[in-house]
């Protein structure tokens, strides 16, 4: 009498391609947000984007493992590199803690500069018939 | 520059709290003169000697091209007795003031003023 076993499973190994191209999608994502954001005119620390790339990064590494050939392995050292510089520019954009003479409720200490004409500006500017917003920026660059 | 233009756009409801903004940066007297074309509602201030920076203590070190310095992002509301009434001071240098929660501070604190 013949005995038959049973038909084998087949073991079906995804590919990973589906998180590959998620992982990438989501190390980008974070840099698409803030340029969305700079456009509608909203300025903030943008922390989604390094976490964003961090779980995006971890997708690409699983797909490597999943099938490593040097094509995703480039993806991953590319993508890598990307997020590092996500991280770093998030915390190298920290300013440190003011530690100034300027206090609230009492008169602007003394100074004197420029304005763009060439006339002087100083803390006397600042009294009179307006109040005013002072304001610095980084530059044009 | 995003957050110039937003103050130019907004330069009536500035007007209107009889308030004008006056923008500094450690950049010399041209770049401040092309800046100045370019909001012409707003006051540009050339600070490159940073007098006026240092008393503020806005200076970012290296933080600009080629490691120059920069002014770090800062807004202070002053009175027409010269009072500092209200001052914001991001923790990023990616973060800026959004033009309405500076009306909303004017309002709030220098309504009296007007």
């Amino acid at each position: 009498m013949a005995i038959k076993s049973p038909p084998a499973t087949e073991v079906r190994r995804t590919s990973g391609r589906l998180f590959l191209g998620l992982g990438i999608l989501l190390v980008l994502l974070g840099p698409i947000v803030f340029v969305i954001e700079v456009n509608a005119k909203h300025l903030s620390n943008p922390w989604y984007a390094p976490i964003l790339a961090t779980v995006g990064i971890a997708l690409v590494l699983w797909a490597v493992g999943r099938r490593p050939n040097v094509w995703r392995i480039t993806a991953l050292l590319l993508f890598g590199l990307l997020t590092a510089g996500q991280w770093f520019t998030v915390l190298v954009s920290k300013l440190p803690a003011y530690t100034g003479p300027v206090v609230v409720g009492t008169a602007m200490p003394t100074f004197s500069t420029t304005l763009a004409d060439g006339s002087r500006f100083d803390q006397d500017s600042l009294g009179g018939e307006q109040n005013t917003v002072l304001l610095f920026f980084r530059g044009k660059w | 520059m995003v957050e110039l233009g937003e103050l130019e756009r907004r330069h009536e409801d500035f007007a209107k709290r009889n308030t004008r903004v006056v923008v500094v940066s450690v950049e010399g007297q041209e770049d401040a003169k092309e800046t100045q074309a370019k909001f012409p509602h707003l006051k540009v201030v050339a600070d490159d000697e940073r007098k006026l920076s240092t008393v503020a203590d806005v200076i970012d070190l290296h933080s600009g091209p080629n490691r120059g310095d920069t002014a770090a992002p800062a807004t202070l509301l002053i009175d027409r007795q010269g009072i500092v009434r209200w001052e914001y001071r991001p923790p990023s240098f990616f973060t800026r003031l959004p033009s309405d929660e500076l009306l909303a501070a004017i309002d709030q604190l220098l309504s009296a003023e007007k």
